[in-house]
């Protein structure tokens, strides 16, 4: 190895470096100055705010479509805020964490209420299955998710049922299994004022709700 | 330039063969814990697990190792938020045994200096290799029992988890009354991709 291949290979690296950078900075960037950066707090709307937000009660109880039923009991109801970074924008976003949980099987459903300038977000997480909607400044859900007029679980008829197409993420498993999945896609039928009615997963197991403790005090 | 190249060199020898040189013939994880290193693997497989309460769930694992001196191992259920996790690693002092806890945020729980068939960690938890255990009629050999029933505070989603060596996950045992154990149902295996 002599003095000009060592070059030549600090030159190649050196380009390399370069163009990967280089790439990075006009594809997720921009070379445009940003001349003042604007500031704002969200705050959660009302709405968000209310103990039993969407009709999520205190504790409800579930049948599973493997033959059991089972206790979903709020174990966590907290606030917290995120810094949001965007080109020329710098705020904070609150956010709220409705956490259910279940003793025996364990199982865990999470709902995330966010808010922004015009309008809130609700992220439902079950099973590494996620549902996610937006909704305006009053609670209203967008018009874009399939509604139900009625709908009857377990005996019960509930009326206007919103349809919340969702996705799965696997948390773990190796990548290159991963590509061999094939689950189906997982829904979320959710209650303006009784909450989450039932979930199917991509796996195929059902979560339907039989009955709920309110949470009005 | 020669100590240029002699560096690289030096520097990428430590990076290959932290442990030595990969003798497939020395131990380089001790006592019996050197039986889950007698293989080069990796696959994930999908199985049945039984609870006492009739519960039937379907398990995911995913195992990675390397002769003689590397095993990762994982697994969760499909409606039990569980998960079991534990690596063996070579040392220069018999190896390390880590096994992995915590909903959320990952607690990792180190035994060191591996020998004989078992070790007690400071906070309470234990491992040991078992010769075999029966589960639901079936004899499995060499099973690491896991337990966390003399842990301080359990970080773990369970109370025991064993696993055998050339199968994975055969029992979990949690919340003191709950058993959950493997199905003589025969597992579907998924291999990587190249």
């Amino acid at each position: 190895m002599n003095k000009r291949f060592f070059f030549t290979i600090t030159a190649a690296i050196g380009i390399a470096a370069t163009a990967i950078l280089g790439g990075c900075y006009c594809d997720g960037c921009t070379t445009d100055t940003c001349s003042e950066v604007r500031h704002e707090n969200w705050h959660l709307f009302d709405f968000q705010k209310e103990k039993n937000f969407f009709g999520q009660p205190k504790s409800a109880r579930y049948s599973h479509s493997s033959g059991f039923e089972f206790e979903m009991k709020r174990t966590t109801d907290s606030t917290y805020k995120e810094t949001v970074y965007d080109f020329c924008f710098e705020g904070t976003e609150e956010n709220r964490l409705l956490r259910y949980t279940s003793t025996y099987p364990i199982m865990e459903i999470d709902v995330h209420i966010g808010a922004e300038r015009y309008q809130g977000s609700v992220l439902i997480n079950f099973a590494d299955n996620h549902f996610n909607f937006w909704t305006d400044s009053t609670g209203k859900i967008e018009d874009s998710h399939e509604i139900l007029d009625t709908a009857r679980y377990n005996g019960v008829l509930y009326d206007s049922v919103y349809v919340i197409h969702g996705h799965k993420f696997t948390t773990w498993e190796h990548d290159r299994f991963e590509r061999e999945q094939t689950g189906k896609v997982p829904y979320a039928y959710v209650s303006r004022t009784k909450g989450i009615l039932r979930i199917l997963t991509s796996d195929g197991d059902t979560l339907t709700l039989i009955g709920s403790e309110d949470n009005h005090e | 330039m020669n100590k240029f190249i002699l560096s690289v060199a030096i520097a990428c020898t430590f990076l290959l063969a932290s442990c030595g040189d990969f003798d497939p013939s020395e131990e380089y994880v001790d006592g019996k814990f050197n039986r889950f290193v007698q293989k080069e693997q990796e696959n994930s497989t999908t199985f049945e697990m039984k609870d006492n309460l009739g519960i039937t769930d379907t398990y995911t694992d995913y195992t990675y190792r390397h002769k003689p001196e590397y095993y990762d191992y994982r697994v969760e259920g499909t409606i039990n938020n569980l998960e079991v996790h534990v690596l063996i690693q070579c040392t220069d002092d018999g190896g390390d045994l880590t096994v992995h806890c915590g909903s959320g945020e990952d607690v990792k729980i180190v035994f060191r200096d591996l020998k004989g068939d078992q070790k007690k960690h400071k906070d309470g938890y234990r491992v040991k290799v078992l010769d075999s255990l029966e589960v639901n009629g079936k004899t499995y050999s060499d099973v690491l029992e896991i337990d966390a029933t003399g842990a301080k505070n359990n970080a773990c989603d369970y109370d025991k988890a064993y696993i055998a060596a050339n199968k994975g996950l055969v029992r979990i045992d949690l919340q003191d009354s709950i058993t959950i154990e493997r199905t003589s149902k025969k597992a579907t295996e998924r291999t990587p991709i190249d």
